[in-house]
């Protein structure tokens, strides 16, 4: 069977916007606007990835990212697993503004809520969770969010520390994954500490 | 023994569906009460006719059919069947007969109770997709009253022991219900968010009357989500449903729900919310502790909402 062409690709698209058909999830990703998100994306960036294979098929991931300046590194990241595992990588931090967070969610953004990260850990989703900012990359990694750690220890994810290496203005950037940290099987602030600080330290010992 | 049962809010859409759906056990003796009758007829279920601000005479009917189990279903939404200030005092003159009742008469094991998700608020850097455990901060009337609700549920669940369950559920839609979304998507021209819009959840009134029935047979006091599965956008809905969508922002929403109550779908101030900030939530808990499924997908909720029989004239003389 051939592939569709491009151009009936879009026809089919609008079709699908005019008769309603399309998908939206609980979260508001739309997977036509994903899709269409990810080839602008990779107009802009060309993301080399390593250890693709710790990725899980399916089931609850947390991928925990280290954080520039800006929001390159975990766009890296959400584009770089989309295209090698094909699964949709929700970016945690969507500013809940009118416009720009609408539009942003569409494209698999979530807001950087605990219940919202838990929500879609529960349902088997994969989430990317940057590192808090951090202007220097010398060793030098922030730490996790303890709501997000939380999430991941109360619904059982599998968490992976990962690093995102470029430069801002450059076109290929480096990303690689690490092996799985070890989640403690116990609900709680204490082991929701533990694994933030793995996690971190993971990210600060590959930089 | 055989369960006795009081529905409260038995005229309603919902209550008449949970009501035909026990009317043919034969293990549950029923009875119910409402502002209006039901609307379809129950062979082995008793009804009261009773408007919800007598809660003095709920009180009595109540406490005189000495109920095992009690389904409080009478929570009235704004523009469904009354209006905003009425639905608001019915639904907890209503909700204090029956807990009142119950109360009084120490024969009550179990109470389930109508709320929605509509409880958990949409305020800036709420989340979708809460789930029980996640705050309760309604930002809209309904959901305030929904909160009352609850917290008087709350305090008779602690004071009596008996099991309270609460079902959040989804709004629930269908082509004859008298929902105010329902009504307001099925107008012609419908105004709907115009940046892209964020998605919502509905429940298709037969996954409602199961999932109440389920949870009169669970062991299970606290809040429970019942939601279908998916979601969609409100401009998807209205496309689905072969409608215009008329993108409004900021507000062009006082004009646009003027407009549409004019035209005899007033649109309340949750369903605007619901319209433009979304609302879901994660139904997972419910599915577990009620061994319930929902059977209709909230794109299927909205392809049902649209299924209008057509008109099928009688030939008599063909039959004559």
């Amino acid at each position: 069977m051939t592939a569709p062409a491009p151009h009936q690709h879009v026809v089919r698209g609008l079709r699908s916007r005019h008769e309603g058909s399309f998908t939206v999830d609980p979260w508001g990703l739309d997977p036509g606007w994903h899709s269409l998100a990810l080839r602008v994306a990779a107009l802009r960036w060309s993301v080399r990835v390593a250890g693709e294979r710790r990725i899980p098929s399916s089931g609850p991931t947390m991928v925990v990212v280290n954080r520039g300046l800006g929001f390159t590194e975990p766009l890296v990241a959400a584009l770089g697993i989309a295209e090698v595992s094909g699964r949709p990588a929700r970016m945690v931090g969507l500013p809940d503004v009118s416009v720009v967070g609408s539009l942003l969610r569409r494209v698999g953004a979530v807001l950087a809520h605990p219940d919202e990260v838990s929500s879609l850990l529960r349902a088997g989703e994969l989430v990317v969770a940057p590192l808090q900012w951090r202007l220097m990359y010398g060793g030098m990694a922030g730490g996790l969010d303890l709501g997000m750690a939380s999430a991941a220890v109360s619904t059982g994810a599998t968490v992976l520390p990962s690093v995102a290496r470029g430069h801002e203005w450059s076109r290929t950037w480096h990303y690689t994954l690490g092996t799985a940290l070890d989640v403690p099987a116990a609900a709680g602030r204490e082991p929701a500490v533990d694994l933030a600080e793995a996690a971190r330290a993971a990210i600060a010992k590959a930089l | 023994m055989s369960k006795r049962i009081f529905i409260t809010g038995m005229g309603g859409h919902l209550g008449t569906s949970v009501a035909l759906a026990l009317d043919e056990r034969t293990d549950v003796e029923v009875m119910g009460a409402d502002i209006d009758p039901p609307r379809r007829h129950l062979t082995r279920t008793a009804f009261e006719r009773v408007p919800p601000e007598d809660s003095e005479r709920l009180t009595a009917l109540i406490s005189d059919f000495a109920p095992s189990h009690l389904i409080h279903l009478g929570i009235y939404e704004p523009h469904a069947r009354s209006r905003p200030g009425d639905a608001h005092s019915r639904s907890l003159s209503a909700t204090e007969a029956v807990f009142r009742a119950a109360a009084d008469g120490d024969t009550v094991e179990r109470v389930v109770v109508r709320s929605g998700i509509e409880i958990y608020g949409r305020r800036r850097g709420s989340p979708l997709g809460p789930d029980e455990d996640s705050a309760v901060d309604p930002t809209t009337p309904y959901g305030r009253t929904l909160r009352d609700v609850e917290e008087m549920a709350r305090a008779f669940a602690r004071d009596s022991g008996a099991s309270v369950a609460q079902l959040r559920f989804a709004p629930i839609v269908g082509p004859h219900i008298p929902s105010p979304i329902g009504r307001y998507l099925r107008l012609p021209l419908v105004p709907v968010a115009a940046v892209p819009d964020l998605p919502f959840a509905l429940l298709h009134i037969d996954d409602m009357t199961h999932a109440t029935i389920a949870a009169l047979d669970a062991d299970w006091s606290g809040p429970l989500n019942v939601v279908a599965e998916g979601a969609v956008s409100g401009s998807q809905a209205v496309r689905l449903g072969g409608r215009i969508p008329v993108p409004v922002m900021g507000p062009m929403w006082v004009l646009a729900r003027s407009i549409t109550g004019m035209l005899g779908s007033p649109l309340p101030q949750h369903g605007v919310e619901m319209l433009v900030r979304g609302r879901t939530a994660d139904g997972g808990r419910a599915r577990q502790v009620l061994d319930w499924a929902p059977r209709f997908s909230t794109v299927e909720v909205v392809k049902d909402l649209y299924q209008w029989a057509s008109v099928v004239y009688l030939d008599t003389r063909e039959a004559a």
